[in-house]
């Protein structure tokens, strides 16, 4: 056959490491020589950061990382951003999962307890990542991956969630619906408004809770603009 | 021996390429040098050389590749880029056998700035489709049970959402 086929396996999984993480996983399901080619270390490493092994050197995963093939380490990293260092020295690896832009990954740093900016693309929000917000991160990682895992904030039973809309903030739902409820009405609203929605829960850094929930924020295709969303919150004592 | 090999070579020196299917090319040595292959074969057999045989090129994507190879033999300034990246968009713009020729002839031939072009141009085909639609984009026949592929979905569930 002429085609595809009569590249090696190697080329091909040069070709997907130009797509995205995405679009690899989805390549597997094409046939067998995609699958291998798509699961491939040349792929997944190409995701990471070029950085991963000297960063991740000096976390609990270390030991572990060679067992792991690099879409295993990058799956798991999407899962459970790691906290590398000890307390004093925290840095935060969190990576994100996005189809549509270039497989961009965000590192945020704690040091002591001054915040450090996060290099990171533009098409991310956040401004700075810090120790504290670590379940802020947690959950935009699972968010990315899929909304089922996500826990209820026990803490915040009784605070109303705030819902990005063009024009300013909405609350959803206040009281005590479920993360889930909540989780699936923002799926909803971000269905209509083709985006994919975004929700955290975040101890701030003065010792106040904040919950916050957005819509949109990264691009997509078919997204017309791009536009860079505003990151807020909103704190109570 | 001639005098040692250092320094620039003259601009319009000419060197012989033969292709899998016999056939002689004359192309101008500083855009077959584009190829680190040719490249690195000049630079060990020096000016003795004849005719470099290419065994895993045949003329017709020889023909695709040295056409790149003159467009890029110069340095690009700022000026003639924008051109350039019209050239360059239109030329990877071929049928996909022809596709897959001129990439492994980039590949074996070393030429990383084509690779990099040629792959860029499947994955762009590639991106945003669903394993269905790659398929039929590439004439793919899909070889897995009905068993093996619902359980590669399984784990790759988030990429189907």
């Amino acid at each position: 056959m002429v085609g595809m086929s009569m590249l090696p396996a190697e080329c091909i999984s040069y070709i997907i490491s130009y797509t995205s993480p995405m679009d690899a996983c989805r390549s597997s399901l094409v046939c067998r020589l995609f699958r291998s080619a798509a699961d491939s270390d040349v792929v997944w490493g190409r995701f990471l950061p070029h950085d991963h092994l000297q960063i991740l050197s000096q976390s609990d995963l270390a030991s572990s990382m060679h067992w792991l093939s690099k879409k295993e380490l990058f799956f798991r990293l999407s899962h459970c951003p790691v906290l590398v260092g000890d307390d004093r020295n925290r840095v935060q690896e969190g990576f994100q999962l996005n189809g549509e832009t270039h497989p961009g990954i965000g590192s945020g740093y704690q040091i002591g307890n001054s915040r450090v900016e996060m290099s990171m693309e533009e098409s991310l929000s956040y401004d700075q990542a810090f120790a504290t917000n670590y379940t802020l991160w947690r959950h935009r990682m699972e968010d990315l991956l899929s909304c089922k895992d996500l826990f209820d904030p026990r803490e915040m039973k009784n605070m109303p969630y705030y819902y990005f809309l063009q024009n300013g903030w909405e609350t959803v739902v206040s009281g005590n619906s479920t993360h889930k409820k909540l989780m699936s009405m923002v799926k909803d609203a971000c269905q209509r408004r083709g985006e994919r929605g975004l929700i955290g829960h975040m101890p701030s850094r003065e010792g106040g809770k904040a919950v916050e929930l957005k819509v949109g924020g990264r691009r997509k295709a078919g997204i017309p603009d791009g536009r860079k969303t505003t990151y807020k919150s909103t704190f109570v004592e | 021996m001639a005098s040692s090999t250092s320094g620039s070579s003259s601009s319009s020196k000419v060197v012989k390429i033969r292709s899998s299917d016999n056939e002689n090319f004359e192309v101008e040595e500083a855009a077959a040098a584009r190829s680190e292959t040719i490249k690195k074969l000049l630079e060990d057999v020096g000016d003795d050389a004849d005719v470099i045989p290419l065994p895993n090129v045949d003329a017709k994507t020889l023909v695709k590749v040295m056409e790149w190879c003159k467009k890029h033999m110069d340095d690009v300034d700022e000026l003639n880029k924008e051109e350039m990246k019209t050239w360059d968009a239109e030329f990877v713009d071929m049928d996909q056998s022809c596709l897959y020729n001129v990439l492994l002839a980039a590949n074996f031939l070393n030429i990383k700035e084509l690779l990099d072009q040629l792959t860029q141009k499947v994955a762009d085909m590639i991106k945003g489709k669903s394993p269905e639609e790659i398929r039929a984009t590439f004439n793919i026949k899909n070889d897995f049970t009905p068993e093996e592929e619902a359980e590669i979905r399984k784990q790759n569930a988030w990429a189907f959402e």
